[in-house]
């Protein structure tokens, strides 16, 4: 081919629009925090604001460890045995939560879509679909948000739009604020709306590194996590002021409940099909990233190049979804040990890297 | 038409075959000069050999060669012929070989190519461009004089581009006339031309035609190196260039444009494109072209933004029908009946009641009696054009309704389907979606939506991974270039449009000064208040 950079790069707009898309994956479909009830979205925002302080230290360990990825940083501060054996450890990680997503979409599939489809075939064609993608390279990957989330974000506008001619919309629910006070807000949101979404931005901190330049492109990460964070803070205030916080609260996915009361327009029944379309976006794009860290990881960790692991680790994560017995053990273990899991690798790694950088840069200077 | 400034740039090539003789000097002896000849180009009926002896000197004896049809007689006559014959000095004084030979070539021969040819080769490749050579006995050199002239079409409306408001001139089949028509519109010395001559046998003439200093320098390399690489027998087309030299075997997308505009062609070199036009063909092609290069219309410049923004926003909606709508049809009919408001779902079910056929199946029949149709209607005689619309009509329409093979929706499914295909300004690109719609058919017939959602991500990541020359081809969308977005899904004003609209590679310059907007001056006698530019874009 002719003018092919050497090395793989995006540029900023592109790190932009993969922050959103990724952060917006399946998240508003489910209502996080439903245990703070009609509080759900203040739970929403103390999760982001928990998540952007994450980030800030995200985006520092980045900003010292120049033009590596989580996987050097590792092997450079907790030495090359250890620190191998922890960048192994978060490849299975990337890929098991790959896995979660392709079982979540299966089973949605299955629920909204294709009832009579066995999963088995769904979930392949997901992986494929994925596989597909990150064989074309990063430079592929990080082009498709820039198609992708101006039709998600379309298809949003159309869906509040509408919610707001229908009169559906009642900010009312959302009231009495702050009912039993601020504790059950905070528990609510820690840690488990830090776990997800805003705390899987982790994943970037293997993909700053391919920026065109080094470091990490500030303005446009905070704008976009900010930015779609109250996004993501406004469509879980939309699903409880539409359904109110108990209905809201028990459904699988109370946003298709929402969309669900638009019935009554006369000219469309349904648009379950834009619901479904986002939740396919959504949950493609999370569980393709997720996907190119582990494969991106594993590559690293034993010299191999890339595409040499995609379909390994492609069969890995498929095969993988089928151990689950069922959507409530899905569920289950989702909600139960995931998360109590989720917090490791998604703040206390972090953390003792930022504390060795510390040490480091402290013990240099001593020494100097 | 002469071929003055052909490069020979076919180095380290191959040739197709290995008989090709080595070049033969010629010999000083007109005799065997002839007998050559003749054993290279036989004895076909439209080469004229006339012999010309001085019948004052013995010593002078002349021959001319010329393809009859490819050289204008009167040109022949009047510019070779006649000169010789009537010349008086060449009749009355002993004059040597080579005296004549400067004589002639300097001061008797009223035309603006002479060339001098030494080896058989060189004078056969110019008496195939029409030509007249003059063989001289007891010279090793021969002259050639251009008298080319051939019947050609007049240059007449684009048969499949037209538009309502614009130029309504096309190319022709003539490389010359095509050349000259862009060198009328952009009369600039930055024009650059250069020609190739590609196949052994068509011998057929290649232009390469851009702006210096606006098309990417690394694209034009791109190009030469791609052109000099083509080692065939025939170059019939433009289609011939675009399939040896465009990116990416795999792929259904064209990745290089086609046009019979001239203007369409001078717009894209004005932005950075390179066109290329092919002798023998009215289709010159242009390249790199990205996916949204495929929807713009030469006419979206002729008429108002408003409008052409709108036409073009309908466009990109007519190519998601046409992709779509069938398999949408089938899938929605076949898993997701729910879908659809109760009182068109009992009125599709009672319709599809007395079809005996599955959605597939249905949508497969009528879609391919269209295609069937549609290359009907291009093959069949002119006369009987008409008949093949009132069939078409019975056949699509009412009648199979009736007659209960397929629903009264389908048909207005294919029907709108078709239509919407013909919105879109490039066959080209029209005619990948007709094979993909197939596609998308069979996969919305066994997984829905879903698979049809699949689909689209399969062609989404393959779309993002192609490349036209370098140029990514959902440039500027993905990766962005927002600035770059004034006339991709829409077309801002023409004033606001500063900076060339161009893809990453092209140079960025400025095309039109700052403050364009037309405004009335505030105050009579003072000048318009200076603002900053439009849409506050900063120089290259």
């Amino acid at each position: 081919m002719l003018i092919m950079p050497k090395k793989e790069q995006v540029s900023s707009l592109q790190i932009a629009f993969m922050i959103m898309l990724f952060e917006i994956g399946s998240t508003p479909l489910f209502l996080l925090g439903g245990k703070a009830k009609q509080d759900s979205w203040l739970a929403m925002c103390t999760g982001s604001a928990a998540g952007f302080i994450l980030l800030l230290l995200l985006m520092w360990i980045q900003h010292r460890s120049l033009d590596t990825d989580l996987i050097g940083m590792l092997k450079f501060h907790f030495g090359k045995v250890a620190g191998s054996f922890i960048g192994g450890v978060y490849g299975l990680y990337f890929a098991y939560q790959s896995m979660r997503n392709v079982r979540d979409l299966g089973e949605l599939t299955a629920i909204t879509m294709l009832p009579r489809t066995p999963m088995a075939v769904t979930m392949l064609v997901f992986v494929l679909l994925a596989l597909y993608a990150i064989w074309k390279g990063a430079e592929v990957i990080f082009r498709l948000p820039e198609v992708l989330l101006p039709v998600m974000i379309f298809f949003y506008i159309v869906l509040v739009v509408l919610l707001g001619i229908m009169g559906s919309i009642d900010f009312g629910r959302l009231a009495p604020v702050m009912e039993g006070g601020l504790m059950p807000i905070v528990k609510a949101a820690l840690p488990d709306i830090v776990s997800f979404p805003f705390g899987q931005m982790i994943v970037f901190l293997m993909l700053w590194s391919l920026w065109e330049k080094p470091g990490v492109p500030v303005k446009y990460t905070l704008n976009a996590y900010l930015l779609i964070s109250l996004f993501l803070i406004f469509m879980n205030a939309l699903n409880v002021a539409v359904l109110g916080p108990t209905i809201a609260g028990i459904s699988q996915l109370p946003f298709l409940k929402t969309v669900r009361t638009l019935s009554n327009l006369k000219f469309v029944e349904r648009l379950d099909i834009l619901v479904t379309v986002q939740l396919f976006l959504g949950l493609l794009i999370k569980m393709m990233l997720f996907y190119f860290c582990s494969v991106k990881a594993i590559a690293e960790l034993t010299g191999k190049p890339a595409k040499w692991w995609v379909f390994p680790v492609g069969a890995v994560i498929y095969g993988a979804s089928f151990l689950e017995r069922d959507y409530t053990q899905h569920i289950a273990i989702g909600l139960g040990p995931s998360l109590k899991l989720d917090p490791v690798f998604q703040v206390a790694i972090p953390l003792l890297l930022a504390i060795s950088i510390l040490v480091r840069s402290g013990f240099k200077r001593s020494t100097s | 038409m002469p071929q003055n400034q052909q490069k020979g740039r076919k180095t380290g090539k191959d040739p197709v075959e290995t008989s090709v003789p080595a070049p033969l000097p010629l010999n000083s002896s007109l005799e065997v000069n002839l007998q050559e000849i003749g054993k290279r180009i036989g004895s076909s009926s439209d080469i004229v050999i006339r012999n010309f002896t001085n019948e004052s000197l013995s010593s002078l004896s002349l021959t001319f060669i010329y393809i009859d049809g490819l050289v204008n007689a009167d040109s022949v006559n009047q510019t070779v012929l006649q000169p010789l014959m009537e010349n008086v000095t060449l009749k009355g004084d002993s004059i040597t070989a080579e005296a004549a030979f400067s004589m002639i070539k300097d001061q008797m021969l009223p035309v603006g190519g002479v060339k001098e040819g030494k080896t058989l080769e060189v004078l056969l490749a110019m008496l195939f461009e029409g030509y007249t050579l003059i063989l001289f006995e007891g010279l090793q050199v021969a002259l050639a004089a251009d008298t080319s002239g051939w019947e050609k079409r007049s240059i007449n409306e684009p048969t499949s581009q037209g538009v309502i408001r614009g130029p309504k001139e096309g190319f022709t089949e003539s490389l010359r006339t095509g050349t000259s028509m862009l060198r009328r519109r952009l009369k600039t010395t930055d024009l650059r031309i250069e020609e190739y001559k590609i196949g052994q046998r068509t011998q057929t003439g290649i232009a390469i035609i851009y702006l210096k200093g606006i098309a990417s320098e690394q694209v034009l390399t791109e190009i030469r190196r791609r052109l000099d690489a083509i080692n065939t027998d025939a170059i019939l087309e433009s289609n011939y260039i675009e399939e040896f030299i465009q990116d990416g075997g795999l792929t259904p997308f064209p990745t290089i444009q086609n046009t019979e505009r001239p203007d369409a062609v001078a717009g894209g070199i004005l932005e950075g494109q390179i066109g290329i036009i092919i002798d023998g063909t009215p289709f010159a092609l242009l390249a790199p072209s990205t996916f949204f290069n495929f929807f713009q219309s030469s006419e979206d410049y002729y008429q108002r933004y408003d409008i052409s923004s709108f036409l073009r926003l309908i466009r990109y909606g007519a190519f998601f029908v046409s992709m779509l709508l069938p398999a949408l049809y089938i899938a929605v009919t076949t898993f997701h009946q729910e879908m659809l408001p109760t009182t068109l779902l009992i009125s599709l079910a009672a319709q599809r009641e007395g079809v005996p056929l599955p959605a597939l199946a249905e949508a497969l029949l009528m879609e391919l009696t269209f295609d069937v149709l549609r290359e009907a209607g291009v093959r069949m005689p002119r006369t009987i054009g008409p008949a093949i619309s009132i069939v078409g009509a019975l056949v699509l329409g009412q009648a199979a309704v009736q007659a209960g093979l397929v629903s009264a929706a389908m048909v207005i499914v294919v029907s709108f389907t078709a239509i919407s295909n013909f919105v879109i300004p490039s066959l080209a690109i029209a005619n990948s979606i007709r094979l993909i719609r197939f596609v998308m058919m069979f996969i919305a017939a066994s997984l829905g939506l879903f698979g049809i959602m699949s689909f689209m991500m399969v062609l989404l990541i393959h779309m993002a991974g192609l490349r036209s020359f370098g140029v990514p081809y959902l440039s500027p969308v993905a990766p962005m270039i927002p600035r770059y977005l004034k006339d991709i899904f829409i077309r801002v004003p023409l004033w606001s449009m500063t900076m060339r609209p161009k893809t990453d590679l092209g140079k960025e310059t400025r095309r039109q000064g700052p403050n364009q907007k037309p405004q009335p001056v505030e105050g009579a006698n003072q000048p318009a208040p200076e603002q900053p530019k439009p849409q506050g874009e900063g120089p290259a």
